[in-house]
């Protein structure tokens, strides 16, 4: 079987939260509804294939012609609703090649992105961590948008990035390493890239850059003053490796009753890419440039 | 012939809404926009009006912010039509109105846009001008930025060609120049001078501050309203690279800078394009943003209905008359029938109910469409 994309996987589960009949769903809407939102050559293997997923994350359970949707379920609806990363990961550490891969980049700290053709790594992931070359690749993107991966824009190495939670790392340590990683940048004026210090925060730490977005808004409340953040750029892109984050269901559903009521065509994107050059999101604003304004 | 044109009026279905004495639905559809009706927004209808009523020299600028739906486009019709109406009754001076959109990739494109609606409405006068009075060409000479404009215009002024077979040609040529395009030399034949290639922005915005100076000196035209809708293109996260936002930008901050003693830019945008905060240069000049109004009551919502109602009367008035037919004055025209307070409540409700869930509030452009489809329900229900 092939490992499903998280894209799929979302726009299966949202079709199935607006087609469900309480906790009920009969098995030819789940096919129909794999059916329409893979696009699949093969929609009834697919759909075999997507139930097996479900039911080892442990949200369906099957009794004859109906599925059951269980409390798992609902608990990771609720997560997604509230775009909460961590609660998300835990529902689908479940899947036992996803928690493989997991552990997988735990142990290595950090790994080149590796090619097919690449057979010394293709067995090792395959001899120690029971993973085809195909399912690294999907969970690294699995990973990476769930805020448990760190790829690093600029030389394309997927890092663990998992090591943060409400707690961890502490402000006092995250502000010590931004610190040091603004130390570290190349400075204009004395602004740094803000994209250029996350890198060198989330590597250090073994967080990803949505923990390193949370732990920023939560300083920048605890400790204004502390640096100045600008929306300005002084650098063009310079890589092609893209920040992946799923959105809030919530903010989705929004946005596709909005197009409702305009009339206008809506296609959910339940994953948002963006460059690490385009700064992070404070309170709303986009900003791209840190000074750091009082020594530690 | 006549008695067999009489027969397709037989047969030629009479219009349902012609009881209620309008000629057709009177609200936009979705994504339709109406110019003579703006209900409310009196904030923004003011600063506006404050803006045109003294129009002189100096930086004029009015950003209008609205999501999707909130009439950004319907009120910059709606000031169009305004500016026009104004001038008309001499209200205002000679000042015209031209609206711009979909900004695309690079500031060329609204360039050729703005070109294209100056000549329009000047070209012809303004070479008729200039071939009645040739001694105004010395006068027009003491404006520098359109030392090249006016030697291009050269063969097309000469007094003495009763006939000029290429004039067309000559027209098209001049105003592909103004536009930037780069022209072959068998073009370039129909104009006057040694041309220059229009191969920067800056050039290209300078040539067009000389011919608004060139208009005013003619005394064609004494200003420009340039209605700028779908401002956020430019500044949405993702659509343009980098170089080609920033190059757009300093373009933008140039036209802005350049004309703004002839010109009142009135922008709409939505409320926070993405990477606007980057060019703190560009939302300077642009001034406080005014926010359009949502329908925020259910009196609102009825206000809105009877607006649209009045301006459908008035249109059916209108056609009447022309046609001939004597129509008393209808009283009041801003009568509900076929619809009514309670439908439109109900409706309003509703539709609140639905904008909630998507986080808004209720906006004209899910409002007026939801009321069309009301009012067609109700005319094809009486028939």
């Amino acid at each position: 079987m092939d490992p499903v994309s998280l894209e799929k996987l979302l726009s299966v589960t949202d079709a199935i939260e607006e087609s469900r009949e309480r906790d009920l769903l009969s098995i030819s809407k789940f096919h129909s509804i794999v059916a329409e939102q893979t696009q699949a050559k093969d929609p009834a293997r697919r759909a075999r294939d997507l139930l097996r997923v479900f039911n080892e994350l442990g949200w369906v359970r099957r009794e004859k012609d109906l599925l059951y949707l269980t409390e798992a379920y609902s608990r990771f609806i609720s997560a997604w609703n509230e775009g909460n990363l961590l609660e998300m990961n835990q529902s689908f550490i479940a899947y036992a090649p996803y928690s493989r891969f997991l552990q997988c980049l735990r142990d290595l700290g950090s790994i080149q992105i590796p090619d097919a053709r690449d057979k010394e790594v293709v067995k090792t992931l395959g001899k120690e961590y029971g993973l085809t070359f195909v399912a690294f690749d999907t969970f690294r993107f699995w990973a990476v948008a769930i805020g448990q991966g760190y790829l690093a824009p600029f030389e394309g190495a997927l890092y663990w990035g998992g090591e943060w939670n409400n707690e961890e790392p502490s402000l006092e340590n995250f502000t010590r390493a931004l610190h040091e990683g603004y130390r570290e940048a190349e400075k204009t004026s004395g602004y740094a890239n803000i994209g250029r210090v996350a890198d060198l925060v989330c590597r250090r730490l073994h967080i990803s850059f949505q923990a390193f977005e949370l732990k920023m808004n939560r300083l920048v409340k605890a400790r204004p003053g502390l640096f100045v953040l600008a929306p300005a750029t002084i650098r063009p892109p310079s890589s092609r490796f893209q920040i992946a984050t799923v959105c809030p269901r919530s903010e989705v559903l929004k946005k596709r009753w909005h197009a409702r009521l305009l009339h206008s065509q809506f296609k959910p994107r339940w994953i948002e890419h963006r460059y690490i050059e385009d700064g992070i999101l404070i309170d709303g604003h986009r900003l791209k440039l840190i000074k750091w304004e009082v020594s530690l | 012939m006549i008695e067999d044109l009489k027969l397709l009026e037989t047969v030629k279905k009479p219009n349902p809404y012609e009881k209620f004495s309008l000629l057709e639905n009177p609200f936009p559809g979705y994504g339709d926009v109406r110019t003579d009706v703006c209900t409310n927004q009196q904030e923004i209808k003011k600063a506006f009006l404050d803006l045109l009523g003294r129009f002189g020299p100096g930086a004029k600028r009015l950003r209008i912010t609205g999501e999707s739906g909130a009439g950004k486009t319907n009120i910059l019709r709606y000031f169009e039509r305004l500016t026009e109406e104004a001038r008309l009754r001499g209200l205002i001076g000679a000042i015209y109105p031209i609206y711009i959109s979909a900004p695309g990739e690079r500031y060329s494109t609204i360039h050729a846009q703005i070109v294209e609606r100056l000549q329009e409405i000047f070209f012809t006068d303004l070479i008729n001008t200039l071939r009645a009075q040739p001694d105004l060409k010395e006068a027009l000479s003491e404006i520098k930025p359109a030392a090249e404009f006016l030697e291009a215009l050269g063969p097309l002024t000469q007094r003495h060609m009763l006939f000029d077979p290429y004039e067309e040609r000559r027209i098209n040529a001049l105003v592909r120049w103004l536009k930037g395009y780069k022209l072959p030399a068998q073009e370039k034949k129909f104009l006057g001078g040694p041309l220059s290639e229009l191969n920067s922005t800056s050039l290209a915005i300078r040539f067009l501050d000389g011919l608004l100076q060139v208009l005013k000196r003619v005394e064609l035209c004494e200003g420009v309203v340039l209605l700028f809708d779908e401002f956020e293109e430019i500044f949405e996260k993702g659509r343009l690279s980098r170089t080609q936002q920033s190059q757009y930008a300093q373009d933008l901050r140039h036209l802005f800078d350049t004309l703004q003693d002839m010109v009142l830019f009135v922008v709409a945008t939505t409320p926070n394009p993405e990477d606007l905060g980057q060019y703190p240069a560009i939302e300077r000049r642009l001034g406080q943003p005014l926010s359009l109004q949502p329908i925020d009551s259910e009196e609102m919502a009825i206000a809105y209905v009877r607006d649209y109602m009045r301006a459908g009367r008035e249109r059916y008035l209108q056609r009447k008359r022309e046609e001939g037919e004597m129509i008393p004055d209808l009283e009041p025209l801003d009568d509900l029938r076929p619809l009514d307070e309670h439908t439109v409540i109900q409706e309003y409700r509703k539709l609140k109910e639905e904008a909630e869930k998507a986080g808004k509030r209720v906006l004209p452009g899910y409002f007026l469409p939801r009321m069309r489809q009301r009012m067609q329900e109700v005319v094809e229900r009486d028939l």
